[in-house]
């Protein structure tokens, strides 16, 4: 299936403007890890999710959430409620090999909340995820979301997330990559209200012959908008990432802002690193800035770190470290956090 | 702090001045409308050419037919091939002596400072082309002598077929894409520089491309081959008067630096405002070799236009300034590419976009880094200035990297003119279209300043006529 598609596209030679992503052909079998929640979203909320652009591409979508959904679960912030932080264990197996999960997070006026999902393998057979998180968060609320990808080597994970954000309301993501052979990953937000804001954390580590394919859209509609999406990783080996991403300014989006800001360390001479940043401007009142760097680890800051005896590989980690550290950091589990530490620091060492 | 009043931009038809001059269409040589194997051949056989050359258009003819339009940028479905003159010639010779030239033509030319700058020697040689053929010719003696070759393309195709036909078509394919192919099919007029080894061609050389005829098409080409250590600026200018019909501009600029050597290309457009200006520019560098790019692009409908930079040898090095300035029903789709393919390579580019009522300004570009490109550096910075909401102004920008010993850094900017800035100067005296319009000059700088004087201050007074009665 075509996924990933770039609003303005371009020369057509650089294989930038779309993504095919392979699927598997798989059949619905139950999820037994987790059962769904009690109370679905209701036709109204679905509709309201449908009005707004979601997903790799609304056919597959539909198809995907119609005939395999095996998990459907839905969490919903009454108005003012203050929900403490609610952490998902959505494991695959022998057993649960593949999870096709519909997640729904409805926060309503002035409410907060907090979710974390934590999506990994128990065992080393071959996996297959596909999720959709769909979140609307309605005036004056705040939704923080944690998207922990710590899957085994032989799995494949394609994330979908939407989200509704309506006035002075905010959702924050934290992303974390650190498994799978292939990860497909589409971000659309739609800031609609006035002074609405988003926030995205991304990490990602990808190693051997790893493909990551990381996508963020916002589309900033109300007046004072704010977004800032910053995406952090490191490819070692033959690994492949492919992150685009756009902020579009639509017209009326006056006094709005958004950054977005790539870095990445490159640490062997066969990785591939491609990065469409798009900033789409129908409006003069805003300020967008994009910034992207990319290179090796600096030359003089290994030899500073190595000449106070390091060896060179515990200073790589070091620089590593610190680049993907804080990103990290933010995920509320110390327990969480050493795993996916102990997964890089894996990586390093390979 | 008083809040100041966002002040919408208002903006009439305005006079462009000398580059709305329209000359009664006379001409020696005017073919159908429409695009015929029988149109390519009359036109080769006009110019009298080799069969090769013959051979490539309608090669290139089939190419045009078979490829579609691109899938992305600006809409091309008003250009009908069916309702354009591929080919009109002016009624005059080509000339090496300005007196000769027909009084209309050199009138225009005239108005426009064409040799003017010639006779105050900032320029060693001037090319200008009216309509499908050259009309006018000269270089200076002292280059001459030391082997510097500065002609019309026609004239090199049959002095130089040799060099010719070793170098063409092979920068750029007409398999490129579909309005490059019909440059193939098609072309006529252009220069050819030819500078031998270590010469230093310090005064720049210059070609004027000028469009009078209505519903005509432009497809000079260009071809300038820099030998080893030699050093070159040529200076490209083009504009047409208004007309109601939709006029295009498929160039080809073809370009060779080899090794050590240094080219520096700078283009002025001007086109007006029914012109599709879809043209094509590249360059390919050898080792230790430096091209530069100035480019400042104010006219014309649509525009797609990508100068590339082909760093094939060890240590070559590209440079893009541009500045894109985006008026009302303009859509101008302009960017660069840099292709890093050998060690120790570098690219920078810096472009500037303005847009405002109603234009639209798009950056595209282009970094890739192959994987034999160790210790490859590239930085880009692109800034773009909103005078309104009704414009438009986006960033495209692809960045692929092969290998890791590489240093690449990329800027985005998308914003309007700083209100606090404005107070500021206001606050000191200056009122505040005066303040706006010092603002914008400040962002057009850096590239006004790579500029020669005349071009400077041609591009100035775009700008100011561009702004006249829209700020404030």
């Amino acid at each position: 299936m075509i996924g990933n598609q770039i609003t303005l596209p371009t020369w057509r030679w650089l294989k930038v403007n779309e993504t095919d992503v392979r699927i598997p052909s798989i059949q619905y079998r139950e999820y037994t890890c987790m059962a769904d929640s009690e109370i679905l979203p209701s036709d109204e909320v679905e509709a309201e999710i449908n009005r707004y652009p979601h997903g790799f591409s609304t056919a597959e979508t539909k198809r995907q959430t119609e005939s395999y959904t095996n998990l459907n679960y839905y969490i919903h912030a009454k108005r003012g409620e203050d929900r403490p932080l609610q952490k998902i264990s959505l494991p695959l197996d022998a057993q649960n090999k593949n999870l096709i999960d519909k997640q729904t997070i409805v926060a309503e006026p002035g409410s907060r909340v907090e979710v974390l999902y934590d999506y990994h393998n128990l065992d080393d057979e071959k996996g297959f995820r596909n999720t959709a998180l769909r979140i609307i968060a309605r005036e004056n609320a705040h939704v923080k979301v944690y998207l922990v990808q710590r899957h085994n080597e032989q799995t494949l994970a394609i994330q979908s997330v939407m989200s509704v954000v309506y006035e002075h309301a905010s959702v924050e993501v934290v992303e974390v990559e650190v498994g799978a052979y292939q990860t497909y990953f589409n971000y659309r937000s739609s800031l609609v209200g006035d002074y609405a804001k988003v926030d995205t954390n991304s990490v990602y580590f990808g190693y051997k012959e790893e493909g990551l394919n990381l996508f963020y859209n916002f589309d900033q509609i109300g007046k004072k908008t704010n977004s800032n999406v910053i995406v952090k990783g490191a490819l070692k080996d033959r690994a492949h990432k492919m992150f685009k991403a756009a902020l579009d300014f639509k017209k009326g989006s006056n006094g709005s802002e958004g950054n977005e800001e790539e870095f990445v360390t490159l640490m062997s001479e066969n990785v591939n690193s491609v990065a469409v940043p798009l900033l789409l401007c129908h409006e003069d009142d805003v300020v967008g800035n994009h910034a992207s760097s990319a290179g090796r680890i600096s030359g003089d800051t290994l030899f500073y770190i190595m000449s106070r005896g390091i060896s060179r590989r515990e200073a790589e980690k070091m620089i590593v470290e610190s680049n993907l550290m804080p990103t990290v950091d933010l995920i509320p589990d110390m327990v969480l956090r050493k795993e996916i530490w102990r997964r890089i620091e894996d990586k390093l060492d390979a | 702090m008083q809040v100041m009043e966002k002040k919408k931009t208002q903006l009439d038809e305005m006079d462009r001045g000398v580059y709305d001059i329209k000359n009664e269409v006379r001409f020696k040589k005017k073919l159908d409308k429409g695009l015929t194997e029988e149109i390519v051949r009359q036109i080769s056989a006009e110019k009298n050419e080799p069969a090769w050359m013959l051979d490539i258009r309608l090669k290139a003819l089939r190419l045009f037919f078979e490829t579609e339009n691109p899938t992305w940028g600006p809409d091309l479905s008003e250009v009908d091939i069916d309702n354009l003159v591929t080919y009109i010639s002016p009624d005059a010779r080509m000339t090496a002596d300005w007196g000769e030239v027909p009084e209309d033509i050199k009138g225009t030319f005239d108005a426009l400072g064409i040799p003017e700058a010639e006779q105050k020697q900032s320029i060693s040689g001037v090319g200008a082309q009216y309509d499908s053929e050259v009309v006018y010719h000269s270089i200076q003696e002292h280059l001459a002598k030391q082997g510097v070759v500065y002609l019309d393309f026609e004239t090199a195709v049959r002095e130089y077929e040799d060099i010719v036909k070793e170098y063409f078509t092979t920068c750029l394919a007409p398999e490129n894409h579909k309005y490059l192919a019909l440059h193939y099919a098609v072309w006529s007029g252009g220069s050819f520089v030819y500078v031998p080894a270590g010469v230093n061609v310090d005064i720049p050389l210059q070609s004027y491309f000028r469009m009078n005829a209505p519903g005509a098409g432009q497809f000079e080409h260009t071809l300038i081959i820099v030998e080893e250590g030699a050093y070159c600026h040529f200076i490209e200018g083009c504009s047409a008067p208004k007309y109601n019909v939709v006029n295009v501009h498929a160039g080809a600029v073809e370009l060779f630096v080899k090794k050590n050597a240094t080219l520096r290309y700078s283009t002025i457009e001007n086109w007006s405002r029914n012109m599709y200006n879809l043209n094509s520019k590249k360059a390919v560098v050898d080792a230790g070799g430096h091209i530069e790019w100035i480019s400042g692009s104010f006219g014309s409908k649509v525009s797609m236009l990508y100068p590339t930079s082909y760093l094939r040898g060890d240590g070559a090095k590209s440079e893009f300034t541009g500045i894109t300035f985006a008026g009302p029903d303009q859509f101008l789709d302009t960017g660069a590419q840099a292709i890093h393919a050998a060690p120790n390579t570098s690219s920078s580019v810096m472009s500037k976009s303005i847009s405002k009522n109603g234009g639209v300004a798009i950056y595209r570009g282009l970094v890739k880094v192959y994987p034999n490109a160790y210790n490859s550096r590239s930085t880009t910075t692109c800034e773009s200035l909103m005078l309104d909401s009704e414009s438009r102004s986006d960033t495209v920008p692809v960045i692929d990297i092969q290998n890791n010993k590489v240093d690449l850094g990329h800027e985005a900017k998308i914003g309007r003119i700083d209100d606090d800035i404005i107070f500021y100067l206001m606050s000191r005296g200056i009122d505040e279209q005066e303040a706006r319009s010092m603002v914008v000059r400040g962002f057009a700088e850096p590239i006004a300043k790579e500029l020669p004087l005349e071009y400077a201050v041609e591009m100035n007074n775009l700008i100011n006529l561009e702004l006249e009665g829209t700020i404030g």
